[in-house]
């Protein structure tokens, strides 16, 4: 599966093309922001140099000269930086429109991915793995239907908890920013499973799975109703792929299993945006990692369910 | 004076470490006894099969009678002493059936064998995970066991280590059978 990236890659060369041209646009951008910044400190340096060698004698003809350099020079700058950005924001509509979808379908071609929606608060708090919050925003869905109409749907979630206090402070804590999956499962599990980061205060002891292996317990905890079924649904692959996440690529992971819907949640930190100033095969095979292994997740994790005997 | 109230208290702290730390090997051997029990209840619903099998299979294999007797007798040894060494001996004996009974094709059709085969199937995904659970708990107690400081307490108390549980998977072994 995670082999597969290289191929995904250069079915998106002429994409990719594209992303480049904006690039060299932006760095020429950058180029002439930081040629003004300079020239505009150069002038004020220039100004005050002549002021202090009484070339600018009279206070009030400083005043002037000033006022209208920092006007020229905000104007100025504006004007660089605008156009900057305007080249971040296509590269970014570059990125989103041609080469995410075309990487998602290649993914799995069940799969499309709408920028602008996102999954709903209600479904955060509904996996019972949310972590407090009062801003919720949530935006690049993906979503497919599976054999027998499992669904699956994930998007990126910022979730804040934002307070004001007495002054008037406003005080962000983000309380998670990354992906949340929701997926259909195609039975009902009269389970509750939950797997969790470690920690030395167990939620429920009593409920609590010792998976026999040292490496996963370092990281996780694992909470189940049923604890056969439990184990049943997670074999010993799908634990190792959720350990290899944990291990290799330090991302955390949360997992939920609530009648027929399967939760997880991914603390990857902003996800599917273009980064122009990043390295676009690098963020897309970051991209194409935590996707694929979402697909392959959920669709092991069905089929698992579908062998117990319910 | 302080002095005393000092070695009062580090007293008081290394009791109540040793309080702690005894406390949670018995929980974690009660805990081994609770996923132990569910092994044995995987293991006995699988070794019920046994007389089904045997009913299914004589008809279609000419298998001494002496054989079915055998895993008969190991059946109910395990029944009375309920330990892994005797479950692997039923289950061994068990697993060349299913092996042989599978290389007949009338019998592969036989709408019972294919019950049977089904039922087979599914204890056998919850005795794995029941062992998984099991050998989960025995790793966790056993880490315990050797490390610092818990060791201490194990030594005192005398709490050893344990075995895993592994069920014999011998399908992949040459079967010797008297026909």
């Amino acid at each position: 599966m995670y082999q597969n990236f290289e191929g995904i890659y250069q079915n998106l060369i002429d994409q990719i093309g594209n992303l480049a041209q904006e690039k060299e646009e932006y760095r020429i951008k950058m180029k002439r922001v930081y040629v003004t910044v300079i020239a505009i400190v150069s002038i004020f340096l220039l100004i005050g140099g002549l002021y202090f060698h009484g070339i600018i004698v009279d206070y009030s003809q400083l005043k002037l000269v000033l006022l209208v350099t920092v006007i020229l020079s905000v104007i100025a700058l504006i004007i660089v930086v605008v156009k900057a950005v305007n080249v971040s924001a296509k590269f970014n509509s570059i990125f989103k429109k041609q080469v995410l979808p075309k990487m998602i379908l290649n993914i799995d071609e069940n799969l499309t991915y709408k920028p602008k929606q996102g999954l709903s608060e209600k479904q955060y708090k509904d996996s019972d793995i949310a972590i407090d919050f009062n801003t919720f925003k949530s935006e690049d869905y993906i979503s497919g239907f599976f054999a027998d109409n499992a669904l699956l749907e994930m998007s990126e979630i910022n979730a804040q908890f934002i307070t004001v206090n007495q002054d008037g402070v406003v005080n962000v804590i983000d309380s998670f920013n990354g992906i949340l999956v929701v997926a259909t499962l195609k039975k009902t599990v009269n389970n509750k499973i939950k797997i969790v980061k470690n920690s030395i205060w167990k939620l429920d002891r009593k409920a609590n799975i010792r998976i026999a292996s040292l490496e996963f317990e370092k990281y996780f905890d694992v909470y189940a109703d049923d604890k056969v079924q439990a184990m049943q649904i997670f074999t010993s692959d799908i634990i190792d792929q959720i350990l290899y996440f944990a291990q290799e690529l330090k991302i955390k992971v949360q997992i939920s299993i609530k009648d027929n819907k399967f939760y997880m949640t991914f603390e990857t930190g902003e996800m599917y945006e273009g980064g122009i100033t990043k390295n676009t095969k690098d963020l897309l095979s970051r991209y194409y990692l935590v996707t694929s292994f979402i697909v392959d997740i959920v669709k092991k994790i069905n089929k698992s369910i579908e062998e117990i005997v319910l | 004076m302080e002095a005393i109230y000092i070695i009062i208290g580090i007293i008081v702290v290394l009791l109540l470490w040793v309080i702690i730390t005894y406390n949670n090997f018995i929980i974690m051997i009660k805990g081994m006894e609770q996923s132990k029990s569910a092994i044995d209840v995987y293991l006995k619903q699988r070794f019920d099969l046994i007389p089904n099998l045997i009913e299914c299979v004589k008809t279609y294999m000419n298998y001494e009678k002496s054989t079915f007797e055998k895993i008969t007798a190991l059946r109910n040894e395990y029944n009375n002493k309920n330990d892994f060494d005797t479950a692997n001996k039923v289950n061994s004996e068990y697993n060349k059936l299913i092996l042989l009974a599978e290389q007949y094709p009338d019998l592969k059709t036989d709408s019972q064998f294919a019950l049977l085969q089904k039922n087979l199937v599914k204890i056998e995904s919850q005795l794995q995970a029941a062992r998984r659970i099991y050998n989960g708990d025995i790793t966790m107690y056993n880490a315990k066991v050797k490390t610092i400081p818990s060791n201490i307490i194990a030594n005192i108390f005398n709490f050893k280590e344990k075995d895993l549980f592994e069920i014999d998977a011998d399908e992949s072994k040459n079967i010797n059978i008297n026909m």
